[in-house]
């Protein structure tokens, strides 16, 4: 309970201090906005508005990730402050709730590696729940379609307009770095490849569009453009006398491109959560591994762990198993070197076989001057080492 | 591969100007295709289907036995005339489709749906079947006219209001076709599509019979000896196929003329026209537009067609093909309902024009369009379609992986993965629930779709929608014990936390649609019709409770917990008309977490006292992705029984607003219930300190020989039942690594952390980095124990 006073307290911080004052106003603006266009959405009885509304629930959680990630960037401010207060009075642990955290101190804490992970759980967590709301709006439509209701077109056109504002001023005004990041690095979902495929062949009639069309949309405004489009066309068809099936229909369409939208991002922020190694940094750290494992000494690696703390953190561990007669500190030294430019936060474990018979033997190796060291070949074990 | 030896022709394409003129003469041709289209229309709506293919396939083989004398060298060998028959009758029949298609659906919607090339439906098949072909770049555009396609479909089968004319001529249409048409109507109204909607239905299955016709009679005109001699052999055997269904249907209208005219009659008063004549009068008539549709249709269209594949290619013969048939049928259409709007009761033929036409409708416009486009995607050649680059060979020549991803047969698939399924307890339970979930669910769905009940349909979507929720939690145990890969170097473990907080997610997102139903009922409670969903509910409540039972096993604490007596009410609402919202309930279950204090609202329900007990044992179980599939199963429970209690109450008091403020309450329980499992999966996430690991071990760590500090200490959970750590440790000069390795070793595994990875440092290890010029940023902690000294 404790810490999530301190999490609020750092939110009534976010609020009073001035850079955030507009992405204040902007939430609560989100948050009215959102219950109008609900309430509109649900006198108008239809599924597709619905359907586009509940872009407006994502922008809150999109404002709710743009703070918090806000709240992550102060909070490291204060630790690089507190790490230079702390190297004049070690001793000093005040216990600051959550700024503590990052003190190095002889404490447990509750979050070792810091609270960036914070914003990848963000994001996981709003791209997963408008994908579930998205899939309740399929089943919803699905059944509304079986009830038959009459649908009030008169609403479709302000709400839809309403939510498509608040919506572009959301995702352009409000600074969002973990978004941004998800954005530019997961794979570009289905709506934007298709957009783009034909963007490309418009630009082939029209090369003047090119620098308008070519770079990659932002899937958020594509999924809102579209979105609009559809409710229009919706409550166009609706207005000729179309019936239901166009507002089930649209509504699945909208669902589907949400799901479109928010899948590669769901599985960027889910693949980081579930400590995975990024796919563009593999063969960057096989390079680095292979490099290691020349380096004199090291015989063999084990338990290479290398997975993504966090947006463009990495973090490390890795068993080393070296020759008996090696110079650990410099084995890890060596290591260390070659690895630490690519991996931030690294642990790596040197260990050799059968130190502990070596010991009885470390009288009997006078040649290294090193008793630690030994190269008694009776317990080689087999693995041929040439120096 | 059909399409292979298709587009590797696209290479020799010639340039437009040297082929203009066959260009032009196809254009020509299929306009004249499109305007005997028109013309057969007409025809068909006084003389039958059958009469017409007769005629016109006569006249076609009499005009081809002169042309091309097939008869003169064809050798024949009984196999060989057993295929041509086989191929004939299929043939026939396609073509009876078409033209029965065309009398329900009109002319231009004929054309936008029966007049694709193969090549197109092939495409089609191909993007939507086998995704691993080809390249990404070509795939895009092919899914994207798939789609278009689709949408064009749907345009033309849904949003076309061809209304006006099923009025009139409902129950038997068109009167000559009347054996034919009235199995026709007893099948449509069957499925409950209006008749044109059954003729675009008629028309895409002759569509794709043609297709497949024609790709599986390729070797057969091979046989045979060339395409034009197979057509016009095969447009013989046709004629010979059709001569006994006309004499039929000419015997059947002699012999009823009777009620044909009586059903004239009836149809005269609508049309206020007159001209009613036996079948015979206007012979003459009749043979002049059949020899027009003959040469239009059959004759001419062909020899074309087989010129301008030769001389152009396929794919451009069918491109300016279908373009031309799509967009001057769309124009002549236009045209042609305009004429007959002016002159209502012109003679066309020495016929009657009926006045309600198939007119334009904006679905049509917008079928038009979306066909164009899908022909034009579908049809264009893929630019690349080699394989996978692997390397170069000894000679230096580049070798390529032609063999795309081995598919293995489903049915293997299905048996490996069903034995993985059965081989662990916790997915087994799963997946017996899964099945007994989705036998309930089909049942009622049936039985739904039986007696036309919308309560029952839609609880049974409900149910579907459920499902899903087990499946994620189903595939997640499932996917738990792969083995660590290079990616996932931690084996797949936490997926089931993840699933858990997935399956979390979904409480919480269903809780607020519920919310949100609930508010929105608040002010205008609905009436609710309770019939039936007693019995529903009752069933679903039955279902859930195996559910609840087997998944109870699963965790060693037994049921025990004091729910007491009169403890849980939770109504709940029926939503809408009579569908339950299983799923939101919910409630005790969880509250343990907060003291069961929640629930209070007294209606005492036998029932519910046992789930309330369950609710307690179960949270103490330590796998994340079972509680949560735990939880939703809970949740449906206590949503069954809410609405039994609901129903019951709306019953026999007639309480309509107790329903959406029942809805509320157990929306915002289901909420705080799912909260401190999210927490809990969150934190696992976030990999939070476990609350086990002691200050008391690190401090036995410092208290080690030679050990001055430590640093980096990172310890998490995980998965629920393993713990991994990492720590960095620095000891005086003359410490012994391993030794101090070792017993910090010892340590951690008396803590239950079983995956450790230490690092020793000691200050050479410092000084070693700085001669290496190393980045010593993120050990400036460590360093630090070593500097103050």
């Amino acid at each position: 309970m404790g810490k999530s006073t301190s999490v609020l307290t750092s939110i009534f911080y976010l609020v009073k201090s001035s850079h955030s004052r507009s992405t204040i106003i902007i939430t609560i603006t989100t948050l009215l906005i959102c219950i109008t266009v609900f309430t509109m959405a649900g006198q108008a009885n239809s599924m597709a508005l619905q359907a586009y509304c509940s872009l407006c629930i994502f922008d809150l959680l999109f404002i709710g990730t743009a703070l918090l990630s806000a709240w992550i960037m102060e909070n490291n401010n204060t630790k690089v402050r507190q790490k230079m207060q702390n190297s004049n009075n070690i001793d000093n642990n005040s216990i600051n709730n959550s700024t503590s955290l990052f003190i190095p101190t002889q404490t447990i804490t509750t979050f070792s590696y810091g609270t960036a992970r914070f914003e990848v759980l963000a994001v996981f967590t709003s791209t997963m729940l408008s994908i579930l709301g998205a899939f309740f709006i399929l089943k919803e439509s699905i059944e509304k379609y079986l009830e038959d209701e009459i649908i009030h077109t008169e609403y479709l056109m302000l709400s839809s307009i309403l939510t498509y504002i608040i919506h572009m001023i959301v995702i352009y005004f409000v600074r969002n770095q973990a978004f941004d990041h998800v954005i530019a690095a997961s794979s570009s979902s289905w709506l934007q490849e298709h957009v783009s495929d034909m963007f490309q062949s418009v630009c082939h009639y029209i090369p003047g569009l090119s620098r308008l069309l070519l770079p990659r949309i932002n899937p958020l405004a594509l999924l809102c453009w579209c979105g609009l489009a559809i409710v229009f066309s919706d409550s166009f068809l609706l207005k000729m006398g179309y019936g239901h099936f166009v507002d089930t229909l649209s509504s699945l369409l909208m669902a589907f491109m949400t799901f479109g939208t928010m899948v590669p991002m769901a599985i960027y922020s889910g693949k980081i959560l579930l400590q995975t190694t990024p796919a563009p940094m593999i063969g960057q750290l096989d390079k680095c591994l292979h490099e290691a494992s020349r380096l004199d000494g090291v015989l063999e690696f084990r338990h290479e762990h290398f997975w993504a703390l966090s947006f463009g953190t990495l973090v490390g561990s890795l068993h080393v198993r070296c020759r008996r007669d090696a110079d650990e500190q410099l084995v890890l030294a060596h290591v260390w070197n070659k690895l630490a430019n690519v991996v931030q936060i690294l642990t790596i474990h040197v260990f050799k076989d059968d130190w502990l018979r070596r010991q009885t033997h470390t009288f009997m190796q006078p040649q290294t001057g090193n008793p630690v060291l030994s190269n008694n070949p009776s317990t080689y074990n087999g693995f041929v080492v040439v120096t | 591969m059909f399409d292979t030896d298709v587009f590797s022709k696209t290479s020799k394409t010639r340039p437009v100007s040297d082929v203009l003129h066959i260009i032009i003469l196809l254009i020509i041709i299929k306009l004249l295709k499109t305007f005997g289209l028109f013309i057969t229309y007409d025809l068909l709506k006084s003389y039958h289907v059958v009469l017409i293919l007769f005629l016109t396939t006569l006249f076609t083989s009499i005009c081809l036995l002169f042309i091309q004398k097939p008869f003169s060298s064809f050798r024949p060998n009984k196999i060989l005339i057993y295929r041509l028959i086989k191929y004939t009758i299929c043939l026939t029949i396609i073509r009876l489709l078409w033209l029965f298609g065309l009398t329900l659906c009109g002319p231009l919607r004929t054309i936008l749906l029966y007049e694709h090339s193969d090549i197109v439906i092939i495409a089609c098949f191909q993007a939507l079947f086998s995704s691993s072909s080809i390249g990404p770049q070509g795939q895009t555009s092919r899914i994207r006219g798939v789609v278009f396609f689709i949408l064009a479909v749907l345009a033309i089968f849904a949003f076309d209001n061809d209304d006006s004319r099923q009025n009139i001529d409902h129950p038997e249409g068109h009167l000559h076709h009347r054996f034919f048409a009235h199995i026709f109507y007893q099948l449509t109204s069957l499925i409950g599509v209006a008749d044109h909607k059954g003729g675009v239905i008629l028309l895409l299955i002759a569509l794709f019979f043609r297709c497949g016709l024609n790709s599986w009679s390729k070797k057969l005109v091979i046989d045979v000896g060339g395409q034009k001699k197979f057509y016009a052999i095969t447009t013989c055997l046709s004629t010979i196929c059709l001569i006994p269904m006309s004499f039929i249907i000419l015997l059947f209208n002699n012999l009823f003329p009777d009620s044909i005219d009586s059903i004239r009659s009836t149809f005269q008063t609508t049309i206020s026209t007159t001209i009613t004549s036996s079948l015979f009068d206007n012979i003459s008539s009749l043979i002049i537009p059949i020899i027009l549709i003959t040469l239009f249709l059959f004759i001419l269209d062909f020899y074309v067609e087989q010129l301008a594949i030769i001389k152009l290619d396929r794919i451009r013969t069918f491109r300016y093909g279908t373009l031309t048939m799509i967009f001057s049928s769309f124009i002549i259409s236009f045209i042609w309902v305009k004429t007959i709007r002016i002159t209502s009761n012109n003679i066309w033929f020495g016929r009657m024009m009926q006045i309600e036409e198939h007119e334009l409708s904006g679905g049509v416009v917008f079928a038009v369009i979306m066909f164009a486009f899908a022909t034009d995607l579908l049809i264009s050649p893929i630019k690349q379609r080699s394989g996978a680059f692997i390397g170069y060979n000894q000679e230096g020549v580049p070798l390529f992986n032609l063999t795309h991803q081995k598919s293995q047969s489903l049915l293997l698939i299905l048996k490996s993965s069903l034995r993985d399924i059965l081989a662990e307890s916790d997915s087994r339970r799963i997946f017996y629930f899964l099945c007994i979930n989705l036998m309930f669910t089909f049942v009622e769905l049936l039985y739904g779709a039986w007696t036309n009940s919308l309560g029952l349909l839609s609880d049974g979507f409900h149910m579907l929608f459920d499902c899903t929720a087990l499946v994620v939690g189903l595939y997640a145990a499932l996917m738990s014990r792969w083995k660590p890969t290079r990616v996932f170097s931690y084996g797949y473990g936490r997926v089931e936390v993840l699933s858990g907080f997935v399956n979390g997610l979904f409480l919480v997102v269903v809780a607020f649609f519920v919310f949100y139903e609930a508010i929105g009922r608040l002010f205008e409670p609905p009436e609710i019709n309770t019939n039936r969903l007693l019995f529903v509910s009752v069933a679903g409540f039955a279902v859930n409770m195996i559910g609840i039972f087997s998944f109870s096993h699963a965790h060693a604490h037994a049921h025990g917990g004091g729910g007491g007596g009169g403890s849980c009410p939770m109504s709940q609402p029926t939503p809408t008309k009579e569908q339950h919202h299983h799923g939101h309930s919910h409630d005790h279950s969880h509250s343990h977490s907060h003291g069961s204090s929640s629930h209070d609202h007294e209606h005492s329900h036998g029932s519910n006292e046992k789930s309330s007990h369950h609710g307690h044992s179960h949270a103490l179980t330590d796998n994340a992705n079972m509680r949560g599939v735990f939880l939703h199963v809970l949740a449906d429970t206590l949503g069954s029984v809410g609405v039994i209690i609901s129903s019951l109450l709306i019953q026999y008091f007639g309480w309509n607003i107790s329903d959406p403020i029942c809805s509320l309450f157990i929306s915002i329980m289901i909420f705080l219930s799912v909260i401190p499992f999210l927490k809990e999966s969150a934190m696992t996430l976030l990999l939070q300190t476990p609350s086990n690991i002691q200050y008391e071990i690190l401090d036995r760590i410092l208290k080690l020989d030679q050990v001055q500090s430590y640093s980096d200490e990172h310890f998490w959970n995980l998965s629920s039942s393993l713990t991994v750590g990492t720590i960095h440790i620095q000891i005086a000069n003359d410490g012994d690594e391993q030794r101090v390795t070792a017993q910090v070793q010892t340590i951690l595994k008396e803590a239950q952390i079983q995956n450790v990875a230490i690092q020793v440092e000691k200050q050479a290890f410092f000084n070693h980095l700085n001669g290496l010029n190393s980045a010593l940023g993120q050990l400036a902690s460590s360093q630090r124990t070593f500097s103050h000294r």
